[in-house]
Order: C-alpha cells, then structure tokens, then sequence
C-alpha cells in the first residue's frame, strides 16, 4: 500500500529532523519529555497530512506498553519501528475469539530453555503484511483461565512458519491480514511483561491507544469536516446538520482534551477511555454519514480519484464501531466499570 | 484563581445557600458567601460551580443575571449592581409565546431592568423602573421555575449603552458566558437524572433480577453518560477558552445531553417515571426550558453551520493543548465519574 510507505518515508524524516522523538523516553531514541508533546506533533503531522493515521497509529498503541512491561526489549527494537525503519502490528483476535479476547487460543509452549512455540491464527491483523513484528497475546495457560492465562511476545514476523494472507476489506484495500503460526520458534527474551500476564499489557495498550492517538484523530476528523466543506457546494439548507456534526466533534475534541491532560498526570483508569472510543467511533459515523449526504450522490456513482477516496473512507467509517473493541463492549464497559453496574452479578 | 481550601469552603457555603427553597433567601447567602468576589476572581471556578448546584438543585438564585451583568459592566460601567435581565425568547417564531420576555425568579423585586429586543442585543436599553415589575407567572414545562413572563416592556427612565457601535459587542460577550453558565446547569441536570436513574436500576428487579443486569439497560444508562460526559468536557473547554463559540457548542451539547438522560431514564424508570410525584420530570422540564433560553439548539446549531459554511471557522480548533487545563473543575458535580 502506497500509503505505508509514504507514511514510514515521512516518519523518518520527522524523527530526523527531531519533531517525532520529542516526549519519548531517552532509552528508545527520544528526547524525553511529557507524552502530552507527542500529542502536540501528532496534531500538527495529521493537519498537515504527512502520515496515514491508522498506519502512524500502531506506534503510540504498541509502544507505550512494551517500555512500561519490558524496558529492555523497548530499548533494542522501539527505535526503528518508531522511526519508521519498519512496521509492527497488533495480533490480538482470533476467528473464534473477537470481542470475547480472553478466549484467545492460539497456544505457545514451553520448549526448553530457548524458546517458546507459537502455533495457532490470528485474524484482522493491521498492515501484517508490511509489519517485521507481531505483538501477539499468546495462550500459555489453559482456554479455561481465561485472561490469566495469556502472555504477550514480540515476535519475529520473518520466523519459520508465520504466514500472512491480506484480506480484501470493504474499502477495497488489503489493511488487514489472517496470520497462521505453524510451530514458530520464539526466544524466551522475546515476552513482553511477565508470563501469564498478557492482559494487563493488552489492556494497557488500549489505554494508549486513545491517548495522543484520539487527539491526532480529533484533529483528522475536524480537517476532514473542513475538507467536506471545501469540497462540496453547501448551502444554507445544509447548516442545521452542518452544525451539529461540528458540535458532535467539538465533543469528542474536547474530551479528548481532557484525556491528553488527565494522562500527562497519570490518573486516567483504563474504563474510562471506553468513552473517548464511543465519541470517536459516533463522530467519525456521523460525519461521513453527512459526507455521503453533502457529496450528493459522488460516493455512489462517481469514479474518480476524489469519489473514490470519500466512498473508502465512508467505508471505512463503518468499521469505527467494530475495532478496538465493539460499541456494545464499549457500552458494556461503561455500565459494569464507570456506573457500577457489574456489581449486581 | 482561588485558594484550594477556599474553593471547598465556596462550594459547601453555595450549596448550603441552594438548600434554601425560598430563591430570595437564597439568593441573599449566596451573595453573602461571597459569589460576586468569587465571579469576579475566578470566573470558570465560580461559574461552573455555581450552575453545577443550581443544576443539581434545581434551585434558581437569578446567578445568570449576575453573569451576564459582569460582562456588560465590563464595557458599560453604569450596568454595576443589582439588576434583572428581560430574558427574549423570539425563537424562529416569537408570536407562539405567552410574553416575549422572561424575568428569573430572584429578581422579581427589582428596580433595574435590562431590556433587549432580541439575542442578537438589538435596541439594549438599562431601564430604571417606574414601579414594580408586572408581568405573568409562566406556567409552561416547568411551573417549578417561577419565571415571570413580560409582554411588554416596562415603563421607567431607559439608558443606552456607550457608543452604538460598540453595544453588539457588548452583549455578545455576556451572551456567551451566560451560555456557558447555562450549559453547567444543564449538565448537572442531565447527571442528577443519571444518578436517580442508576439507583433505580440496581434496586428494581424484574424476572429476578435488579433491571440493571440487562444489557438493553447498561446500554441506555452508558449512553447517557457519555452524552453527558462529551457535554462535560465541552463546558470545561469553553470555560477555558472563553470564545463565543465554546460556550454555544457547551450549550448545544449541554442540551443533547439533557434531552438523551431524559429519554433514556425515562425508559429505564419505566411507569413510575410517567408519574407526578416521581422527581425525574422535574429535572428534563427544567433542562428543556433551560435549553431554550439564550438560544435553541436549532439556531445555535445552524449558526455555527453558517460560520463554517462561510470558511469563518477555519483556523478555530474548538479547543488547544495550550489552553489551561483546571482538574479541580473535573471534581464540580455532573462530571463524576468522568
């Protein structure tokens, strides 16, 4: 995809010239700082279209948590992935295990002294195919411990026996990818965190995951608010929807607002982030839902190269509720952990 | 910005004076607890804190008019003191309404008068009165609220603002923190239905077990809470930035919020919530009439449409990093859990 590697050209450009590795801990290459400085560039990378959100994403969703749960393996490979050298990716569901995560099955066992054997398949794998390794949540406790039993590696995606097959999404791109694990060899110095406790780093992924990312994307929303407007011939008629799709977003902008602050002090529980994920997920809907509306019939029927980018993103605008956790466990998580529902059994 | 500690005391003081069902007594310790010092030292704190416990009460202490008073007097000194704001409530169509004009409760006995024939500040006039204000009790959605209806305007000695030119911009910036002030209000509405709400859905079992065990439940009581949650950072942002758009956008989604708690917990209370003596329609009738004043959603809404159609909003962020971020405004009530 051309937009991986526009965006890993940019990427390094931008760490060379300084501006990525501001709020980066020294010992992955970065100048230190508060994260709420990697949230400032962010903003100002995606306003000036220098990188594909979701591929610049997987650095602020993977990094973070491999330099709190393994210092060590952050300060040998971090740096080339956030430079833009290679890609990673996230191989968390399974075709039986998607908002149900703590079913996952895919099993390493323990061989010895050396490594650990992966075999199993993981599914809805971003940019796999451009990624040099996988953050797996790997089974090593039995299906019936659940969460307890998971542990997260960094695995080699070159390693004998990992296959990548790209599934064709509804956008018409090859994002996401089945990854099959026939027998793969993955050295003891290779968990992330302890053994047995992949969840914690999986849900603290999450968090980070709607940190300076939620922001840069609140910025992506806004400029492509700006860009509908620019792009069609609105009228007066068009104003009522017009504004509440801009308050819909000054929402989640400034939620997210609040987010940035609150993470810098390190107060934010993971529960809450669920809402900063619905606000995006309901935002980013509705405003290519009033795209498919303004644009007035450019999505359905036009073919050129503009038409063809706003119908990929109105589809890929479906999928906001489904990733990174569906709407329903978003809400879920709302209820049960922030109102105190769970405890009614 | 206040003391830490002071700012504990103001809101144990303010809401002790709230307690008071009588809105002049009310009014009268909540001016002694120190409100106007504190509007005037740290307006985002006193703000929001104030219409938070108005909101959570649904008491009314005429605090919008002395919002709306400090702004003005700012550019027009003579403003300084005690007055009451002619609230207009021309929406698309004024004729539909009993008066044109609504009074707040806690200053019905008032010898000046703020009057204005439309929220764009057109012909903003201080009129001291002749004699007392007269008008008609407005019944509407929320009787509770005392409102006082003017059809016309009062007779007494009216004065201009300085400088004609100057007078929308004068009224404009009140306007806006009387929104923002409203939007706090609003938000604590929607938080206090929220909360009755929740209660009722871990104490009321059906098939055996407390309603809000059920999915279909979780999902509406999670709803609110982000809707109200959205409102709350908006409000929190605008009280940070200061602009006249941030305090439209809080007061748009303040609304949202209220209208999306009612409607949901209205569901979950199920026949109970139908009834009179149940509290929760005293707070979505107060949030609605709420909603309507300084501006209905729609117009607001279409407003902000029209600036964005005409490119005026291209540099406006809604909301920046660098802009403070004051955490203690995150511990006010309507925005826990956050």
């Amino acid at each position: 995809m051309d937009e991986v590697v526009r965006t890993r050209r940019n990427q390094r450009l931008l760490w060379d010239a300084g501006w990525l590795r501001c709020g980066w801990p020294l010992s992955v290459g970065g100048f230190g700082g508060s994260a709420i400085v990697r949230s400032a560039v962010s903003e100002v990378v995606s306003i000036n279209r220098l990188v594909h959100g979701t591929v610049f994403a997987v650095t602020e969703v993977l990094v973070p948590s491999v330099i709190t749960a393994s210092p060590r393996l952050a300060e040998s490979y971090a740096k080339d992935f956030l430079n833009g050298t290679e890609g990673w990716c996230q191989g968390f569901s399974e075709p039986d295990a998607g908002s149900d995560l703590a079913s996952l099955r895919c099993r390493a066992v323990d061989e010895g002294d050396d490594y650990w054997v992966v075999s199993g398949q993981k599914i809805w794998t971003s940019y796999a195919q451009f990624a040099s390794k996988m953050l797996l949540l790997a089974r090593t406790g039995t299906t019936e411990s659940r969460h307890r039993g998971i542990t997260a590696m960094l695995v080699d995606m070159e390693s004998e026996g990992v296959t990548v097959r790209p599934l064709n999404a509804i956008t018409g791109e090859e994002e996401f990818s089945e990854t099959f694990f026939d027998d793969v060899r993955v050295p003891k110095n290779r968990l992330v965190g302890e053994l047995n406790g992949g969840w914690g780093v999986a849900m603290s992924m999450l968090r980070s995951e709607r940190g300076p990312i939620f922001w840069m994307l609140s910025a992506w929303v806004l400029g492509e608010f700006e860009r509908l407007l620019d792009s069609v011939g609105v009228t007066g008629e068009d104003d009522e929807i017009v504004g509440h799709a801009l308050a819909s977003i000054a929402g989640l902008r400034a939620r997210s607002w609040t987010t940035q602050h609150r993470a810098a002090l390190d107060i934010v529980q993971i529960p809450e982030t669920s809402i900063d994920k619905i606000l995006m997920a309901s935002c980013e809907q509705e405003l290519f839902d009033m795209a498919l509306s303004l644009l007035d019939g450019r999505v359905e029927f036009g073919d050129d190269d503009a038409a063809r980018a706003w119908r990929a993103e109105y589809m890929y605008s479906r999928a906001a509720t489904i990733y990174g956790g569906t709407a329903e466990i978003q809400r879920n998580i709302v209820a049960d952990q922030l109102l105190g529902l769970r405890s009614l059994g | 910005m206040i003391d830490p500690d002071f700012r504990s005391d103001l809101h144990r003081s303010f809401a002790k004076a709230l307690n008071h069902s009588d809105q002049t007594v009310a009014r009268a310790q909540l001016l002694a607890a120190g409100w106007l010092d504190a509007l005037s030292a740290d307006e985002p704190f006193a703000v929001a804190l104030a219409f938070r416990l108005q909101g959570e009460t649904r008491r009314d202490a005429a605090l919008l008019d002395d919002v709306m008073a400090y702004h003005l007097c700012r550019q027009w000194p003579e403003v300084i003191g005690d007055l009451a704001i002619a609230y207009p409530l021309a929406g698309r169509s004024s004729d539909a309404l009993p008066g044109a004009h609504v009074v707040l409760p806690g200053h019905r006995q008032i010898g000046r008068l703020l009057w204005l024939t439309d929220l764009g500040g057109g012909s903003m006039e201080l009129i001291e009165l002749d004699g007392e204000l007269v008008g008609s009790e407005v019944q509407g959605a929320d009787p509770d609220f005392n409102l006082l209806a003017l059809s016309e305007r009062p007779r007494g000695q009216a004065r201009q603002p300085p400088g004609s030119d100057e007078a929308g911009s004068i009224w404009d910036e009140a306007l806006a923190a009387g929104r923002l002030a409203v939007a706090h209000q609003m938000v604590a509405g929607a938080r206090k239905i929220l909360e009755i709400a929740l209660e009722y859905a871990q104490d009321r079992t059906q098939f055996g077990t407390p309603i809000g065990t059920f999915q279909a439940v979780k999902h509406r009581l999670a709803e609110t809470q982000v809707a109200i949650s959205a409102a709350n950072a908006v409000s929190l942002a605008a009280s940070s930035t200061q602009t006249a758009n941030g305090a439209a956008l809080a007061k748009i989604l303040a609304g949202r919020a209220a209208r999306v708690a009612a409607k949901n917990c209205l569901q979950v209370f199920g026949g109970i919530g139908f009834t009179m003596e149940h509290e929760c329609h005293r707070y979505m009738r107060r949030n609605l009439v709420l909603d309507r004043l300084l501006g209905d959603p729609r117009t607001l809404e279409r407003q902000l449409g029209q600036q964005a159609r005409a490119g005026s909003l291209r540099d406006d962020r809604i909301v920046d990093l660098h802009h403070p971020f004051r955490i203690e405004l995150l511990a006010l009530p309507g925005a826990t859990p956050v």
